[in-house]
């Protein structure tokens, strides 16, 4: 029998009775000097226990006890399961820190996985209706404050216009957008996008780009913003974000509320930052689709930065945009051309989508390449010196990271033929600079192997020859002075041995090569250029490779020996490819590519491969190949001219995907890939490709682009726009285009009578 | 059936004339551990929920705070009841849903909106007092609310109006008749509250905080346009130019604030009286400035997890200052009146659970 002390009031008068509680039978007594009650024990409700506040029995008729012992109240009230288990969590301070854990997880998955997923989604279910109210009312605001009528003449908007639309159908846009022209002395050069795709551009813009395609490269990137309805997501997503922290911390007055929410106010400019990332890769491919180069974007946003760089700069976690330095390395990365003189600029300016650009330049895919390369196109000397000098003091420190050193310095043969310039500038700026001469070396080298080709001497013309005499002389001149530069010149003698070795001096590539193997004996580099100098066609034998091959592998690791030995069979299937007994070509490939998987001989076994009519086999290889290395002309060569041959449509398009990703301006590639969509019965993605091709002057694709056009395949119909293809067409000479033309004509003209 | 009887009075009746007036300091035995606790569960149930329980979280931590103040040896009892305010959140919600939607998509639709929302403001302030006064209760007795919409539109939009008419230059006026519109329609069982606050009092502090911003925020802006430009030529700190002017004004505009909050208090509650009560509030300025500044810097370092903590020093030094003056003899009794009163009206009164901050 339970005795709780107790509070009683009446519920009438504000006064407190000292009483006992009873339970008995059911029923609940109330016992004091000054009251005496009984209740029904069913009707008697108890409040749920909290912390330690006393609790409450309402009494039926109006009247409550307090009592101070919740543990007594609890075994007198059996409270049922959940309130207890609720108060056992409030109670104890293990509990409490799990409930922390949960919140901020919970809260971190909803704001940052939950939200953007379902604003995604909802973004794109929004009536275009009720976007365009929203995106005409937000232009009528900034009209009302910063906005002015454009001054440009309407000819000129009519020709950025028509560029802007020919770019959007280039990539094959099909989100509604509009451009508008606005003079904006408050807002300075910009562009924006709005709500509805309305992509507002200031005359302030137009006149900083120093060319069309700068104007074209900033739009690009708010078509991006159009395409992925950024604008629509942000506007949500903050609303969201709103939402929750209000609900979070809502019992709060509103500045410390406001404090809290700091987290999450950053955390939302880490969203934008990152469509801003979005539709800068969107703007690098969509120039790319319309032939246009994205070093284009790289200059206007060095433009930006040079005019608004006077008003200081945000730390980056304050900011909205991402630093402009990144920005500009992805564009000249995915460019892959590091650098094209200004005159040239110049002259291109005003020569927009439809016209070809410069020659193809490769990709860099190696990321240590590339920033030397981004490097290169900066003429950041200094930066220059100390990444390259670094990579050579690694090296004189320890023998074993030549293999870094040589990776590093062979980004001088890809980097464009125009870099002679800044080469030698830094070669004056820092005369007794050792990494700078051997960087101008190689490059010179290169330049040199390009002028000669890969023929057979005696198949190759006296200029080209001579002009790669040349340039031999040049860079033997830069590593002969450069030898007493660094205590280890181990790069010198590496690339002397070369230039020896196509000079035909065989004596003194032997000498180089001792040279190098003593600063790196365990490294496999200087053996293998070595090891060619053995190989028959430069006047050894088998024999000598045999023995080199044997002398080599007390020095190299396993991995490195077979390497080495791979060069045998790979020399031996090369021979028969030449003497074009294939099948004996394939057994040696396969023997060399057991013993190491190389890129070059896979496109070799490819090619005997091809021969025998084992296509399916032959275009594997090169995909193998590619994947490995990607930037292998010779490879990319094979890939391209198997991809219409090869059964697998789609295996095809990944291989055309790899090669279009490290050579944008390949036509061709667009060209295969466009027709093994075709194959897989997509029109509407063959179309963008043989569009492009068609830009990039493929008369196939020209012919293709008509027909399309013609029938209404994959994109909408246009007959005009389809004469227009087949005349570009048939102009090159291309027969079936021609034909093609013809029954076109007649029939317009059948019923245009 | 239940039957009570209850035999003689108070003691404390008898001897009643020769007792003096008693202070009555109320007394909070809350701690920041505690209410951290409750505080956190009720959140990761709210979450865990979408929102749906963080109705009974709000019964939980008002009854919480009822339960940890005590006046005169006794606490306070809230008693809410969850799903009445589950149902005003999720109307409100929609509303707002609605409200955000269509004045999106027809930007006329707002007038509207705001004009519905002007006309009914006087019932929901209504409601809500009503509903809060009604379900909070000390020694068993609950607290009233007697105010009419219509007393509440003649303060709300009438008084308002006036403001707005004299370029907020009437401000003061309003906001102490709408303070007294509050505390004198209150009532403790059948107790009721009044208040004869002085207008120009309230005036002449308003004045103060106006004359503070301004003298705090010429100086701050001055130093910051004129001489930060010259001193900060380094361009890497040069977005501190616009970080620190606003830091400033926001400091002046806060320490108005803490002396408005503050001063306002204390006049009101000492102007406020009932049948042989009293009240006096002693809040000091740059106390709850202090007090402000702190909470606002544990919030943000620790992103809301200090918030707890904070709510319970404001509100421990809220009490600590806030006195009733009782003069012996006097018992308060329930409002027949108002012991029948469905719950309808409350219910009602919940669908927008205004918190007026009184």
């Amino acid at each position: 029998m339970n005795v709780l002390r107790a509070g009683y009031f009446d519920g009438k008068r504000a006064i407190r009775h000292e009483v006992s509680l009873m339970l008995a039978e059911g029923k609940l007594r109330v016992i004091g000097r000054e009251v005496t009650a009984q209740f029904d024990a069913r009707r008697v409700r108890v409040a749920p226990r909290i912390a330690g506040t006393p609790r409450w029995l309402y009494l039926p008729g109006g009247g409550a006890c307090v009592v101070a012992d919740n543990d007594a109240v609890d075994r007198f009230a059996r409270e049922r399961g959940f309130a207890l288990f609720l108060h056992k969590l409030e109670s104890r301070p293990a509990y409490a820190a799990i409930a922390v854990a949960l919140v901020v997880s919970s809260l971190w998955l909803l704001i940052d996985r939950v939200v953007p997923v379902a604003v995604e989604h909802i973004a794109q279910r929004i009536p275009v209706g009720a976007e365009t109210a929203l995106g005409e009312q937000a232009l009528a605001g900034f009209e009302r404050h910063w906005l002015k009528p454009s001054k440009l003449t309407p000819a000129r908007q009519a020709a950025l216009r028509a560029k802007f639309d020919r770019m959007a159908q280039a990539t094959g846009e099909i989100a509604p957008h509009r451009l508008e022209f606005r003079a904006s002395p408050a807002i300075g050069p910009n562009a924006f996008a709005l709500p509805a795709g309305i992509i507002v551009v200031t005359d302030e813009l137009v006149k900083l780009a120093r060319n069309d395609q700068e104007v074209l490269a900033v739009l690009a990137h708010e078509l991006g913003h159009v395409r992925y309805r950024h604008i629509m997501r942000h506007l949500l997503q903050s609303s969201a974000t709103a939402l929750i922290i209000a609900g979070v911390t809502g019992d709060v007055a509103s500045a410390t509320s406001l404090a809290a929410a700091a987290p999450a106010v950053l955390l939302q400019t880490k969203y934008s930052r990152d469509y801003e990332r979005e539709a800068d890769r969107y703007a690098i491919e969509t120039l790319q689709k319309s032939g246009i180069a994205p070093r284009h974007f790289a200059k206007i946003l060095e433009r930006f930065e040079a005019k608004s760089g006077k008003r200081g700069v945000m730390p980056t976690f304050l900011s909205s945009h991402p630093p402009t330095a990144e920005r500009e390395q992805l564009a000249l990365a995915s460019a892959g051309e590091a650098a094209q003189n200004q005159e040239e600029e110049e002259e291109a300016d005003e020569r927009v989508a439809d016209v070809r650009p410069a020659p193809p330049l490769l990709a860099i895919v190696d990321p240590e390449q590339r920033q030397i390369a981004v490097l290169v196109e900066k003429r950041d000397h200094a930066e220059l010196e100390r990444l390259l000098g670094g990579y050579q003091l690694a090296f004189e420190q320890d023998a074993k990271s030549v293999r870094a050193l040589e990776n590093a310095f062979r980004t001088f043969r890809k980097i464009p033929g125009n870099s002679e310039e800044t080469l030698s500038a830094w070669v004056k700026g820092s005369p007794s600079s050792y990494v700078a001469r051997v960087a101008r070396a190689v490059f010179h080298l290169s330049q040199g192997l390009e002028a000669r080709g890969t023929d057979f001497i005696q198949d190759t013309p006296e200029e080209s020859i001579r002009a790669m005499r040349a340039y031999l002389e040049k860079a033997s001149a830069d590593l002969e002075r450069s030898l007493g530069l660094s205590p280890k010149p181990y790069l010198s003698h590496r690339y002397l041995m070369t230039i020896a070795l196509y000079a035909g001096s065989r004596g003194s590539t032997k000498s180089r090569y001792e040279e190098a193997a003593k600063l790196a004996p365990a490294s496999v580099e200087p053996r293998l250029a070595y090891m060619t100098s053995l190989e028959p066609r430069w006047g050894g034998s088998y024999r000598e490779m045999e023995v080199f091959l044997a002398e080599s592998r007390a020095a190299l690791d396993s991995g490195d020996a077979n390497r080495l030995a791979a060069r045998i069979p790979a020399y031996r299937g090369f021979e028969s490819n030449r003497a074009k007994d294939f099948r004996k070509a394939v057994d040696h490939f396969d023997e060399a590519i057991r013993l190491y998987d190389d890129a070059e001989t896979l496109c070799q076994r490819s090619y005997a491969l091809t021969e025998l009519k084992n296509i399916r086999e032959a275009f594997a290889d090169v995909g193998r190949a590619l994947s490995k290395v990607r930037d292998n002309r010779n490879c990319m060569r094979r890939a391209i001219y198997l991809a219409t041959r090869v059964d697998d449509a789609a295996e095809a398009i990944r291989v055309m995907n790899l090669i279009i990703e490290v050579d944008p301006n390949s036509g061709l590639a667009y060209n295969r890939r466009g027709w093994s969509y075709h194959r897989l019965g997509k029109p509407e993605l063959a179309f963008p490709d043989y569009l492009v091709a068609a830009k990039l002057g493929d008369a196939w694709a020209e012919l293709q682009v008509g027909k399309y056009y013609w029938g209404g395949t994959g994109i909408k119909q246009d007959r005009e726009e389809a004469l227009v293809w087949l005349e570009k067409s048939a102009a090159q000479g291309n027969k079936d285009a021609q034909v093609s033309l013809d029954q076109a004509r007649k029939e317009l003209g059948r019923k245009a009578e | 059936m239940a039957e009570a009887r209850v035999s003689g009075a108070s003691p404390s009746n008898a001897a009643a004339a020769a007792e003096p007036a008693r202070t009555i300091r109320p007394e909070f035995t809350g701690s920041a551990g505690e209410y951290f606790r409750i505080w956190i569960v009720n959140l990761f149930f709210s979450l865990a929920t979408l929102g749906i329980y963080s109705a009974w979280a709000k019964v939980r931590k008002k009854k919480y705070f009822y339960g940890s103040t005590r006046l005169d040896g006794d606490t306070f009892d809230y008693f809410g009841r969850p799903k009445a305010i589950l149902k005003g959140r999720i109307v409100a919600f929609l509303v707002f849903v609605i409200y955000a939607f269509a004045a999106e998509l027809y930007p006329a639709s707002r007038f509207g909106f705001w004009a519905l929302a002007v006309l009914l403001m006087p019932w929901l302030v209504v409601r809500a007092l009503t509903f809060n006064a009604r379900n909070s209760a000390h020694r068993g007795l609950r607290f009233h609310f007697n105010g009419t919409p219509k007393q509440a539109a003649r303060v709300y939009i009438g008084l308002l109006a006036v403001t707005a008419l004299t370029a907020g230059l009437a401000f003061p006026w309003f906001a102490a008749r709408q303070k007294v519109f509050v505390v004198s329609n209150h009532a403790f069982g059948r107790s009721p509250f009044g208040c004869d606050l002085s207008t120009r009092a309230f005036f002449g502090v308003y004045l103060r905080a106006g004359l503070i911003t301004l003298a705090l925020s010429v100086p701050v802006v001055a130093l910051t346009g004129f001489a930060m430009p010259r001193l900060l030529t380094s361009e890497s700190l040069s977005w501190l130019s616009w970080l620190l002017p606003a830091v400033g004004l926001y400091g002046s505009y806060a320490i108005a604030y803490a002396y408005l909050q503050a001063r306002t208090a204390n006049l009101l509650w000492n102007a406020t009286y009932g049948p042989g009560l009293r009240f006096s509030s002693t809040l000091s300025a740059t106390k709850l400035l202090k007090l402000y500044a702190g909470n606002l810097l544990a919030a943000a370092c620790t992103a809301g997890l200090l918030i707890p903590w904070a709510v319970i020093r404001t509100l421990k030094y809220r009490l600590e200052n806030f006195a009733v003056v009782v003069e012996p003899g006097i018992a308060h009794e329930a409002n027949p009146a108002f012991a029948s009163v469905g719950a309808t009206g409350q219910e009602l009164g919940d669908f927008f659970n205004l918190d007026l901050g009184i």
